[in-house]
């Protein structure tokens, strides 16, 4: 219970405020579907009535009721449709809000949350995680609603035509949740008692699978495979033992509405045949009617039942992605200007602390070498100037990054360098030229729009070189550079070095590099150490 | 068996519930009535019996049927284990997670989707059959509900199928296409913002089948649920309308409506398992295409003098062609820049990817295939999900003491509890640990050959130099090939062969 409080809770605070959801269709949507089961239960008044006129009365029921039970039934009919309708379309809103907030996070983030998980992580944000949020609101919540409103008025009409009856449902009508959490707690006492086991055999199939080649090397496969079985067999035993108590929490509702069913026919019998005399005098009418609307006090409840399985589904999905669902700062997608004109000057604080500097000084067409051992924040620092990371400074203009993995898209080379914007063939071979792969170029077949999946294997430092004219084309003056040469050998090294040197000159660099450079390269040397940011080399601050 | 024991209890648990309702009305009406010598107890008897039963059949059916569906989960997966032997899956890694569920998917047709439709189609054959025995008023029209409820069902599953296979094709789309966003994630920034909005992949399209795929559910149920008022409201029409002579009073009228009235609980279900039914056939689907590569295991060779490799390679790499020669015992490195083929080629020389040209021991060629005691030490050392006294012996017997003693010589001596489970729920090891255990167990098996993939790579000065130590020593007793981009300057091999790239 605790639980589904954080979890509405959290949707409240994060999806609902900023209005992707509006509450309003919710409550929308509860409504329709409680006027139809009072439609319902109006018109099982009718049918009953018809019923009394035909059977015991030996005659033709009227049309009036028939007329009155045709319009119900339509009007329940439509309502129902009409809630299919709109649930569809209020999930698809709900789709496209999510997706857009979680690409506006992308966008914000960039690589500094992209590469903390695989794409594979990614993809079931979309394809698994937001619509499990989505049916989890407009299918288990919404019935959530239904299934308290609607036992509510069946019961009050209950009551209001034979307080016996009712009584006793009311009386009888608590029991089923307080036999419900006696049964969840003792299925979750022993899903912990069994949780270690039950996750550890449960993994095993996956995790063999992915070890074939180890297991064919080692001729280790028929040993494994009789584990396996081993395996899976305690797996079953031990799960029969959860979910057998688990299953009781479905048959104690079945229990209930069932037993209700059978009592309430034979004492509304009995009462017909004068055995019992308990409150008002029953007809076929007021009895058949008891008999048609009581089960309405279960079957919502038991609705609910079916969709209990999203409710673990949107937790999973609220623990995996629901940081990245959250609305974004205003301003953080504003476009940046193209240049850095102002010298800047800044102390940088990172959220959480995971950065912090000292007061910083950067000028245009300033060249800061980046040093500290690795894990001390270097990368975090060009990702807090690149505006990726949230905290108190970002540089107020476009930035150019280069990583020490070229990005290589499946497409032509042509498409390769057009990936910002489409320049002209010219402009494209100049670049190349100056990034020293005019030869390769000309030794390819399809020049320009050759696609580089057919270039036979191209090397990492003819990679990093398509990067780094990438960067060329781009209008940014500044480039931050996170150990561009880190995965070439030492010969690539010096002259993929030399070339971001010459290349590099007019704009503002910082270079995160391990190897060395020629000091006199730069201006300024930043020199991180444990998450902190000091200026150790270079014109002091003003 | 069990499948079939499933079945049967759904149709009890389902025919006991629409029993309950029409005998309990025809009950009620026919107190309402009161014929003389009505004997009232047996039908409370049966009503009450009937309670129990549905009580019960609904419990047993739950716990066979996922009883069953657990049987029938695991048997399917040593099945395919087994048929896995000796080959691999070309394919991403997700996709072979995917393999746990769909065997799931495959065995849960019983419980999701034949159960429903058994107990639907049952409990609409007996019903009508028994009210046209008994001779009950408008027994025929239950006929009618049967087709309405065959056609909406047929209609349901061949649409629903045909969106399923779209909702393949659209996932693998989307997986595709996001892909190539997702890992160029690091050059976003060169677009503007708005442009980066627009490249983001979207999943519209595929919330979009799935959405029609609910919508196809729901307006089966909704038509259904309609047309079955209807038939009862005609009923009760032509009964205000028709002179029906002498059955006024009948308590055996109330059948045929209340089972209309109430059709759309007792048969509604059955919509609900379309979702079952598609996952099953993509579950059969996706493990009948799946793409198994063969490996050929080649029994031990002998290695005591040289292996002489002429002109050899990766298939996979056409152009590699190297020519070498290595002593049975030593230490050589493979160099050269990532995108040379070093992977490969060590693959190509285990055995692990099948090869061309020549590969030679001692002077004769053995069959092609993986060799025994041949080990490719890849660059991150898989990991079972096991303790990690498995982790080394691989369940072959080795006394506690031989596994210390392995431990401590590759320097993993503060594992100490053989008994400890690795791996995901368990200790994370950290590179390093992984690279030496995967040491470990190609030391406890004696192997003759490692071909290790970038040993040094995210490994510390200190780790390096531990490790070319231990690759030092070993290498008196065997062949060791190391692939690296990195040469730490410690290590001292018999020779070096620099791969260049290929073109």
């Amino acid at each position: 219970m605790k639980e589904s409080q954080s979890l509405v809770r959290w949707f409240n605070a994060t999806v609902t405020r900023q209005g992707v959801a509006s509450r309003s269709t919710l409550f929308l949507l509860v409504a329709i579907k409680t006027t139809r089961l009072l439609c319902l239960i109006a018109g099982y008044w009718l049918f009953a009535a018809m019923m009394h006129d035909w059977v015991v009365l030996a005659q033709q029921p009227d049309m009036s009721d028939w007329l009155g039970l045709a319009a119900s039934l339509l009007l329940a009919w439509l309502l129902q449709g009409d809630a299919y309708h709109r649930t569809l379309q209020a999930k698809s809103d709900l789709l496209s809000g999510l997706e857009k907030r979680f690409a506006e996070r992308l966008v914000a983030e960039q690589t500094s949350l992209v590469s903390t998980q695989s794409a594979y992580f990614w993809q079931s944000v979309w394809t698994r995680h937001i619509s499990a949020l989505v049916h989890w609101r407009y299918d288990y919540q919404v019935q959530q609603y239904v299934a308290v409103l609607t036992p509510f008025f069946a019961l009050l009409f209950i009551m209001v035509v034979n307080p016996v009856v009712g009584g006793s449902l009311l009386i009888t009508l608590p029991l089923i949740p307080l036999f419900m959490i006696l049964v969840g707690k003792g299925a979750a006492a022993l899903q912990r008692k069994h949780f270690v086991a039950l996750t550890r055999l449960g993994s095993l199939f996956v995790d063999r699978l992915t070890a074939l080649g180890l297991l064919a090397s080692f001729r280790t496969h028929q040993i494994e495979q009789k584990l396996l079985k081993q395996a899976s067999d305690d797996l079953n035993e031990r799960t029969v033992k959860v979910v057998g108590v688990a299953f009781l929490s479905n048959t104690v509702l079945d229990f209930f509405a069932t037993i209700a069913v059978a009592l309430i026919a034979v004492f509304i019998g009995f009462s017909l045949l004068g055995e019992f005399s308990l409150g008002p005098a029953l007809t076929l009418h007021s009895g058949l009617w008891l008999l048609l609307t009581a089960p309405l006090l279960f079957s919502e409840l038991k609705a609910l039942g079916q969709f209990y399985h999203q409710k673990a589904e949107a937790e999973a999905a609220r623990d995996a992605a629901g940081d990245w669902l959250a609305p974004l700062n205003t301003g953080q997608l504003d476009e940046p200007a193209n240049e850095l004109t102002e010298p800047q000057q800044f102390s940088l604080q990172l959220a959480d602390n995971l950065l912090t500097s000292q007061l910083l000084t950067l000028r245009p067409g300033d060249w800061v070498a980046v040093t500290g051992p690795s894990g001390s924040g270097k990368t975090l620092l060009l990702e807090a100037l690149a505006g990726q990371r949230t905290g108190n400074y970002r540089l107020p203009c476009r930035v150019a990054m280069l990583s020490q993995h070229p990005v290589l898209l499946p497409a032509t080379l042509r498409e390769n360098l057009n990936y910002q914007r489409t320049f002209t063939t010219a402009r494209l071979e100049q670049v190349l030229s100056d990034v020293e792969l005019k030869t390769w170029l000309d030794s390819l077949p399809g020049g320009l729009d050759t696609p580089l999946a057919e270039v036979p294997a191209i090397s990492g430092g003819q990679a990093q070189r398509l990067a780094l004219a990438r960067l060329l084309l781009s209008d940014a003056s500044v480039w931050l550079l996170d150990e561009p040469t880190a995965h070439l050998p030492e010969a690539q090294n010096h002259s993929l070095s030399q070339l971001i040197h010459t290349l590099g000159q007019g704009r503002t660099i910082l270079w995160v590099s391990h190897k060395t450079l020629p000091d006199d390269w730069f201006n300024r040397t930043w020199q991180v150490e444990n998450r902190r940011v000091q200026q150790t080399h270079g014109e002091a601050v003003s | 068996m069990k499948a079939f024991f499933t079945v049967l209890l759904a149709v009890l648990h389902g025919g006991a519930g629409l029993a309950i309702l029409i005998v309990s009305s025809w009950f009620i009406a026919a107190c309402a009535v009161a014929p003389v010598n009505f004997n009232y107890m047996l039908p409370a008897v049966v009503i009450r019996a009937l309670a129990l039963l549905r009580i019960g059949s609904g419990y047993a059916h739950m716990w066979v049927g996922h009883k069953h569906l657990l049987q029938l989960t695991s048997l399917l997966r040593v099945q395919l284990f087994e048929r896995l032997r000796a080959a691999q899956i070309r394919q991403r890694s997700e996709e072979v997670e995917a393999l746990a569920s769909h065997t799931e998917a495959i065995a849960a047709v019983w419980v999701g989707w034949v159960s429903q439709q058994a107990s639907a189609v049952l409990m609409l054959l007996v019903s009508a059959v028994t009210l046209l025995v008994l001779d009950i008023p408008f027994a025929g029209w239950t006929f009618a509900l049967g087709v309405i409820w065959l056609m909406i069902m047929a209609i349901l599953c061949v649409q629903g199928l045909t969106l399923a296979k779209v909702q393949v094709l659209q996932e693998h789309e989307f997986r595709e296409q996001s892909d190539v966003v997702l890992r160029s994630v690091a050059i976003w920034h060169l677009k503007t913002v708005k442009e980066q909005l627009a490249q983001l992949p979207s999943a519209q399209t595929l919330w979009q089948t799935e959405t029609s795929q609910q919508r196809l559910t729901l307006q089966s149920m909704w038509v259904f649920q309609g047309l079955a008022w209807a038939l009862m409201l005609i009923i009760i029409y032509l009964a205000i309308h028709t002179q029906l002579e002498g059955d006024g009073g009948n308590p055996l009228l109330l059948v045929v409506p209340m089972l209309l009235l109430s059709a759309g609980d007792w048969l509604g279900r059955s919509f609900n398992g379309q979702p079952a039914l598609n996952r099953y056939v993509q579950g059969k689907q996706a493990l009948k295409t799946l793409p198994v590569e063969p490996l050929q295991l080649t029994d031990a060779v002998s290695l005591s003098d040289t292996l002489k490799l002429t002109d050899f390679g990766s298939v996979n790499l056409p152009e590699q062609k190297v020519t070498a020669k290595f002593d049975a015992c030593g230490l050589y490195l493979i160099g050269g820049e990532s995108g040379a083929g070093k992977s490969q080629f060590l693959q190509a020389i285990s055995g692990l990817v099948a090869c061309h040209g020549q590969r030679l021991c001692d002077g004769v060629v053995p069959d092609d295939g993986l060799i025994e005691g041949w080990l490719y030490l890849e660059q991150q050392p898989v990991i079972l999900a096991a303790t990690l006294r498995h982790n080394l012996t691989l369940g072959r017997d080795f006394s506690a003491t031989q596994l210390n003693h392995v431990l401590a010589k590759v320097g993993l001596a503060q594992l100490n509890d053989l008994a400890e489970w690795l791996g995901p729920g368990g200790r994370e090891l950290s590179g390093g640990e992984r690279k030496r255990l995967g040491i470990a167990r190609a030391m406890l098996i004696h192997s003759p050959v490692w071909l290790l993939d970038e040993p040094f790579e995210g490994l510390d000065g200190a780790a390096v130099s531990q490790l070319v130590a231990l690759l030092q020593s070993e290498a008196a007793t065997r062949l060791i090939i190391i692939a690296s981009h990195v040469y730490p300057a410690e290590l001292q091999c018999k020779d070096t062969l620099v791969l260049s790239p290929l073109s």
